[in-house]
């Protein structure tokens, strides 16, 4: 889990990209940032805007959305999940573009090497309580600590 | 014509005053025996154009006379009379939309000045004019296309009619007797008369929103000549207007009956992009066609997409209206343009605007970077020059170009590229 989590962190590097979230249609499976419900939300959007233009016989690559201040680039990845980065709206595309390819090539391969799909985050939470795990919070200092780190 | 005002007195305002003011005024004055006799002849009458109500109606508060009166008329301009100036039943009036509140006493020459004052208000306020001067057709072209929503009343000699439309859509027309379609024909071949818009008010049923604006406009048009040639009229088509011969993006004369009868509405499709725009982002590096559709799906414009053209409008208001959504998500920011790439590098740009989604289709070798800016820029360009020409009465209406460049053209990223 960590690795994928890693793999975000070192999309953050990257000028102009403020947070990323991996998303299935369960919920958050890794994420820069503890604001699951939101990045929950959001990534339903565009997993339908997935499904839909497949059924309309397009498949999708990648998608750039612009809004005010943000710019969404969402890249499907295997096993039904999307990487959903959010970007300064002054972002070098072009740079975000390479690294995201290479970052979705990585989390493809650690996807694939999982038997099953990570719970979601906030179930996860719940799950490692009960087995006595740190859980979430533990998650979320780690987080918090390498972001201002 | 002569506009009707009516009045309801209370204690303070003398039957006499309102007897000089009928008097002398250039106007109808009804004076109401009270709040019922008031409400019983606007019910009978149905027309007022301006309402002067006494707070303090033992009957029934003149307050609610005044609320009663804007529930049949809306946009009913209202004077309320009161004899002691009242902070809250001001406030409460003016969130009512109520245009002037006036403390007793009044003679009949403040009453006249206060009447022309709020007539005055009322009508710069909302658009109205002369059916001799522009068509129904090209008044409803225009709030359809611009997305509005509202009322057109219509006043034609001693007749009343009332078209709602939301959004782009015509929802609802009435005369009389008469609902739906052969209502809204009725209306459209009138001639004469004045209309007058109220914006944002909706109807109470939906007789028209299943039918589509361009097949009720051409069958409007249809009858329009066909009750010209009945009447033998020189010319069977309809009546030139300056906007018309100004350019704007209007409707052709229409063809023989025999020629529509064949040919398929889509064709007959309004553009709403101006010809110029849709040239320059068609000559954009790697576009091979664009489709303008409504929230609703429904297709306002397409170019070079004759065969994807459905899916391409399903495609493209779905991409849009999921955007939409994620930007409820995000908060407060505006969704501005969403660019797909697919596996074979074939790109669709969704450019959100006020009313509508532009899709810009793209070919495989239509840079990802430069296909947003580019056509952004090309918007806002196009915007600038309808700007720079501003002040000519032959420029275009540009309502596009303009709604675009607002709604799309301000963001950080493509302001620093055009």
């Amino acid at each position: 889990m960590s690795r994928l989590q890693d793999l975000l962190q070192d999309l953050r590097i990257m000028p102009g990209v403020e947070s990323a979230f991996l998303c299935c249609r369960e919920g958050i499976i890794a994420a820069t940032h503890h604001d699951h419900e939101r990045q929950k939300r959001m990534g339903r959007v565009f997993l339908n805007i997935l499904s839909g233009a497949f059924s309309l016989g397009h498949f999708v690559r990648e998608i750039y959305s612009s809004y005010d201040t943000t710019v969404l680039m969402i890249r499907p990845v295997s096993r039904g999940c999307i990487l959903v980065a959010r970007c300064k709206p002054d972002v070098t595309m072009r740079l975000v573009d390479i690294s995201l390819t290479m970052t979705v090539k990585s989390i493809e391969e650690e996807l694939n090497g999982m038997d099953e799909l990570p719970p979601p985050i906030e179930r996860r939470g719940a799950a490692d309580r009960e087995a006595g795990a740190p859980g979430d919070g533990h998650l979320r200092t780690l987080v918090e600590t390498r972001t201002e780190g | 014509m002569m506009q009707m005002v009516v009045i309801i007195p209370d204690n303070e305002l003398r039957s006499a005053t309102v007897a000089h003011f009928a008097a002398n005024s250039g106007f109808e004055v009804w004076g109401a025996s009270g709040a019922a006799d008031g409400l019983a002849f606007l019910d009978r009458d149905g027309a007022a154009d301006l309402l002067i109500a006494e707070v303090g109606n033992p009957a029934m508060d003149g307050t609610h006379v005044v609320l009663q009166f804007r529930q049949r008329l809306p946009s009913l301009p209202c004077v309320v009379l009161a004899s002691a100036e009242d902070d809250e039943t001001r406030r409460f009036l003016e969130n009512q939309g109520i245009l002037r509140y006036h403390e007793l006493p009044v003679d009949s020459e403040e009453l006249d000045r206060l009447v022309n004052e709020v007539l005055d208000e009322a009508r710069s306020l909302g658009f109205q004019g002369h059916l001799q001067r522009i068509s129904l057709i090209d008044v409803v072209q225009l709030y359809c296309a611009t997305g509005k929503t509202g009322r057109l009343d219509i006043l034609h000699r001693d007749k009343r009619g009332a078209i709602y439309f939301a959004c782009g859509k015509l929802l609802h027309a009435v005369q009389g007797e008469l609902e739906g379609q052969e209502a809204l024909y009725r209306l459209v071949g009138w001639d004469s008369g004045t209309f007058r818009i109220e914006f944002g008010v909706l109807p109470s049923i939906d007789t028209l929103g299943h039918e589509s604006l361009h097949a009720l406009l051409i069958e409007a048009i249809r009858r329009q000549d066909e009750a010209h040639a009945r009447r033998g009229a020189d010319v069977p088509t309809r009546v030139e207007t300056p906007a018309r011969t100004a350019g704007r993006s209007m409707p052709p004369v229409p063809p023989p009956l025999e020629m529509l009868e064949n040919e398929p509405v889509p064709h007959r499709r309004l553009p709403v992009l101006k010809a110029a725009l849709v040239n320059d982002l068609l000559a954009l590096d790697g576009v091979e066609g664009l489709i303008v559709v409504n929230r609703s799906g429904e297709v306002l414009q397409a170019e070079d997409v004759d065969e994807t053209e459905e899916t391409l409008a399903t495609l493209t208001t779905f991409v849009g209206s999921s955007a939409e959504a994620a930007q409820r998500v995000l908060g407060a920011e505006r969704f501005k343009t969403a660019l797909i790439v697919e596996r074979s590098q074939q790109k669709l740009l969704v450019v959100n605007t006020r009313n509508f989604y532009v899709g810009v289709v793209a070919g495989a070798h239509a840079s990802v970077d430069g296909l947003t800016r580019d056509a952004v820029a090309c918007i806002r360009r196009t915007a600038a020059g309808r700007e720079a020409g501003d002040g000519r009465r032959d420029r275009p209406p540009a309502l596009t170009a303009a709604q675009l460049a607002a709604d799309s053209g301000s963001g950080a990223r493509e302001d620093g590229d055009a």
